[in-house]
């Protein structure tokens, strides 16, 4: 029972973690038609920033702050600067931020060093909760908490909010809301921001349960592709749907299959490109 | 659709081949390696040109085919013979055949779809190099690769100045067999399904069975260059399957010239000759290729060979 | 009707909810000049599409000669002698003049697989090209790029095009649209030299255009066939005047 129990949750903190970093790339995706290899590098840079920070002052909330905000300044300065130049050109896209991939990635490798590294932990979060023989270990139920909260925030800013409104509409049809003369640039860079940040507090998230590693970028970047692609472009709700369903195919999937581990991931991507390209739940 | 015009493809690649061979007497080992390594991948991008420049489908997982080729060649070598030319037809089967059951899938998907689809394939395919361990080595990689028999009395390939020889030819081969193709009906019809599938469909091209042969036989190509790779290097390791070299072989295509015929090889050599060039001088190196795949595309997304085409015509202009 | 070119039996299609066209069975006759009518949005590109295999109906049947080609894809039917020009003009812009043409006639040989001969090699084919540059009186400099053309040779290009593989059923979209006045009725007397035995099948705007071409008319409104008749029976056809003719009169 505690084996099962243990599993749950660890394919459901995985998932959390995942839907946190697939989040932004979908709407990114599904609004602007980015197809951005660097997201992961977006994770790896907040997992390294929250450790400096987290080594400076000792406090895991500025960690958070702190890779929000590099992070996010990080995915402006891409979008804007970048990205943009290429906006239809969608193999232009993937050899730029492959690129932009391999500069941070290196970068990385350069100021933090290439042993795999942790963060620490909050101190009220070390530990485990126990039912009967359950252990349920007091930082993943966190995570997947605050993962759980970070969706119902997303949810009711897609869908009660003006702006929210904007990216529905954006992802539905570009083109009018090009035409509506909504200072659509302003709202993708915003969007490209707040899922580069998301992405980065999933670092430091992550980060203090999975440790921080050069090759993480890479791992992670595959990963949310294939939620993604499984949840379909676009959308909140398929993000998290996918999400849940890689996090627990990878977690018993590791468990159960270990040689087979890694196909988890990428035979559902592919049955899925084929059969329904959109995805489960794609709006693009 | 750049059509070369002004120079015959036979001539360049005969006087290509002779420089090389000139050239090859007076390298080192170090350095007939290196040009080894640009020539390899040279016909990597070579095939892999005919299905993103000629037929305009990006594939992001073609390193998957070099590698198929790769084990394969490797495999033969070490189980059934040390004969070259049973091992190198064996891994272009086996390249060709895994891109025929792959193009099934991935052509029923189109633009970023086909760009993930392959991506995920290749991924498929690196995962088996990495788990099959009986087979592949796992992540230890297949090893002890000797130099195989070209059964031809006299000629050998077991020191680098006559696998340096056997390269030079057959990437002289490999150029000439892709100017036919290029020139052929069949690369017309490429280039045209390329320009606008649903007029070639409207006319009488049967637009998927080109894209499903351009695939297999960009594959052949690949699994080629993986066969010489495999006997020069002496190893095969899930690396050369993976999203990295992938990336590298496009990213050559690009910065040479998509859809052209000099281009593939002068970007091959191009992205090779400089990322050794910087990791001689600083350990990143990465960075410096990093910034090179971002200056490509916002500088010379046509390729070298296109901005050489355009000074050449507004010269002739003025 | 075993005599029939080109038979559609209560087709339709929607796309999601809308239905584009519903229920219209035509009957067009071997060498017979057929022009579709009908205001924007009736219908006909649609119809179109399904005759010529951009789309594929959701009821109803498509018959070539006779054949069921509902499901058949167009390059197949292109095989079964079915030709048609596409109302953007959709040609290889990069290429030249004499490229296009060759793609064309290259289009129904057995030789368009080939991967060993070189295109560009004398023989049947650019024979039949150099024939139908002159044929179509592409004088100027065939190497030129099609982009670098008038509108009004682009369109000509098309039709010569699109009659390169000799076709039985040609399917002309809005073949004279954006053309100046000498331009349009160098189109019209291409269209009436076509030889007597190819079925033609016309979109067109222009009236006059259409009158001048046409054995019989089919008129569209709403995706649904309000009308099929004779220069006479359009003409004189009370609701046709006020559909057509009637709207700012």
């Amino acid at each position: 029972m505690s084996f099962y129990s243990i599993q749950i949750l660890n394919a459901l903190s995985l998932a959390m973690l995942l839907f946190l970093i697939a989040a932004g790339l979908s709407i990114i995706f599904g609004l602007m038609r980015i197809i951005n290899l660097a997201h992961g590098s977006f994770y790896l840079l907040g997992g390294y920033c929250g450790l400096s920070v987290l080594a400076r002052t000792g406090s895991f909330w500025l960690a958070l702050l702190g890779a929000a905000a590099v992070v996010g300044l990080v995915g402006i300065v891409l979008q804007r600067l970048l990205l943009q130049r290429v906006q239809d050109n969608e193999l232009g896209q993937v050899l730029m931020s492959f690129g932009v991939l391999l500069v941070i990635s290196d970068f990385a490798l350069w100021f933090w060093g290439g042993l795999p590294q942790t963060l620490e932990r909050p101190e009220f979060l070390d530990g485990a909760l126990r039912y009967g023989d359950m252990v349920f270990p007091k930082y993943r139920v966190a995570l997947i908490a605050c993962g759980a909260a970070v969706a119902l925030a997303l949810w009711l800013l897609i869908e009660k909010t003006r702006i929210g409104a904007i990216i529905r509409a954006g992802v539905d049809d570009p083109g009018m809301v090009r035409a509506q003369g909504i200072d659509i640039r302003l709202v993708f860079t915003l969007v490209f921001a707040a899922g580069a940040a998301l992405a980065g507090v999933a670092g430091v998230l992550g980060g203090a349960m999975l440790g921080i590693y050069p090759g993480a970028d890479f791992e992670v970047m595959l990963q949310a592709f294939a939620v993604v692609v499984i949840g379909g472009l676009g959308s909140l709700k398929g993000a998290l749907y996918g999400s849940l369903l890689i996090g627990f195919a990878d977690t018993l999937g590791k468990a159960f299959i270990p040689e087979l581990a890694m196909f988890t991931m990428f035979v559902p991507m592919v049955a899925m490109l084929v059969i329904r390209p959109n995805g489960l739940f794609g709006r693009a | 659709m750049i059509t070369s015009r002004f120079s015959s493809p036979w001539l360049a690649t005969a006087l290509g081949t002779a420089g090389l061979l000139v050239l090859g007497q007076g390298l080192s080992s170090y350095g007939a390696g290196l040009v080894i390594d640009c020539l390899v991948f040279a016909i990597l991008a070579l095939g892999l040109n005919l299905l993103l420049g000629y037929a305009g489908l990006p594939s992001l997982g073609h390193a998957a085919y070099f590698g198929v080729g790769a084990y394969t060649a490797g495999l033969v070598y070490l189980h059934v013979s040390t004969n070259f030319w049973l091992a190198a037809a064996a891994a272009i089967v086996a390249a060709m055949a895994v891109a025929a059951v792959y193009a099934l899938l991935a052509l029923r998907t189109t633009g970023v779809y086909f760009l993930i689809i392959t991506l995920a394939l290749g991924q498929i395919t690196w995962a088996a190099a990495f788990s099959w361990r009986s087979v592949t080595g796992g992540d230890d990689g297949l090893r002890g690769i000797g130099r195989p028999d070209l059964g031809l009395p006299g000629l050998s390939i077991a020191d680098t100045g006559g696998y340096y020889l056997l390269v030079v030819l057959a990437t002289a081969a490999a150029l000439c067999l892709m100017a036919v193709l290029a020139r052929s009906p069949f690369g017309h019809a490429l280039r045209g399904i390329q320009q606008n599938g649903p007029r070639m469909a409207a006319l009488g091209y049967n637009v998927w069975l080109y894209k499903y042969l351009a695939f297999i036989i960009s594959a052949g190509f690949a699994g080629y260059a993986g066969v010489l790779f495999a006997f020069y290097k002496g190893f095969v390791s899930p690396e050369s399957v993976g999203i990295v070299i992938s990336a590298e072989i496009t990213l050559m295509v690009i910065i040479g010239g998509a859809g052209t015929l000099a281009g593939p090889v002068l970007g091959a050599f191009i992205v090779m000759l400089l990322s050794h060039l910087v990791s001689g001088f600083t350990d990143r190196w990465i960075t410096w290729l990093g910034l090179l795949y971002v200056a490509a595309v916002l500088f010379a997304p046509r390729g070298i060979v296109a901005l050489a085409h355009d000074l050449v015509r507004t010269r002739r202009a003025s | 009707m075993r005599s029939a070119a080109v038979q559609l039996d209560g087709i339709g299609i929607s796309f999601g909810g809308l239905r584009a066209v519903s229920d219209v069975s035509i009957d067009i006759a071997v060498g017979e000049r057929r022009v579709l009518l009908g205001p924007n949005g009736a219908g006909k590109t649609t119809l179109f599409n399904m005759i010529g295999g951009q789309l594929t109906p959701t009821h109803g049947k498509v018959r070539l000669f006779g054949e069921d080609v509902t499901a058949l894809p167009p390059h197949r039917r292109a095989h079964k002698g079915l030709a048609r020009t596409f109302q953007i003009t959709s040609l290889f812009q990069d290429a030249s003049v004499e490229e296009n043409v060759h793609l064309a006639v290259r289009a129904l040989s057995s030789t368009r697989y080939g991967m060993m001969r070189d295109a560009a090699a004398p023989g049947p084919i650019w024979e039949r090209v150099r024939a139908l540059l002159d044929d179509w009186r592409f004088t100027s400099d065939r190497r030129t790029r099609v982009c670098d053309l008038s509108y009004g040779d682009q369109r000509k290009l098309e039709l010569a095009m699109a009659v390169a593989g000799e076709p039985r059923v040609l399917l002309l979209d809005e073949p004279t649209s954006g053309l100046s006045a000498m331009e349009t009725e160098s189109v019209v007397t291409l269209i009436k030299e076509l030889p007597s035995d190819v079925t033609v099948i016309v979109v067109e705007h222009d009236m006059d255009v259409a009158f001048e071409v046409a054995d019989r008319f089919t008129i569209l409104q709403n995706g649904q066939m309000v009308l099929t008749g004779t220069a006479e029976e359009v003409r004189n056809n009370a609701e046709i005047r006020r559909i057509y003719f009637g709207e700012g009169e």
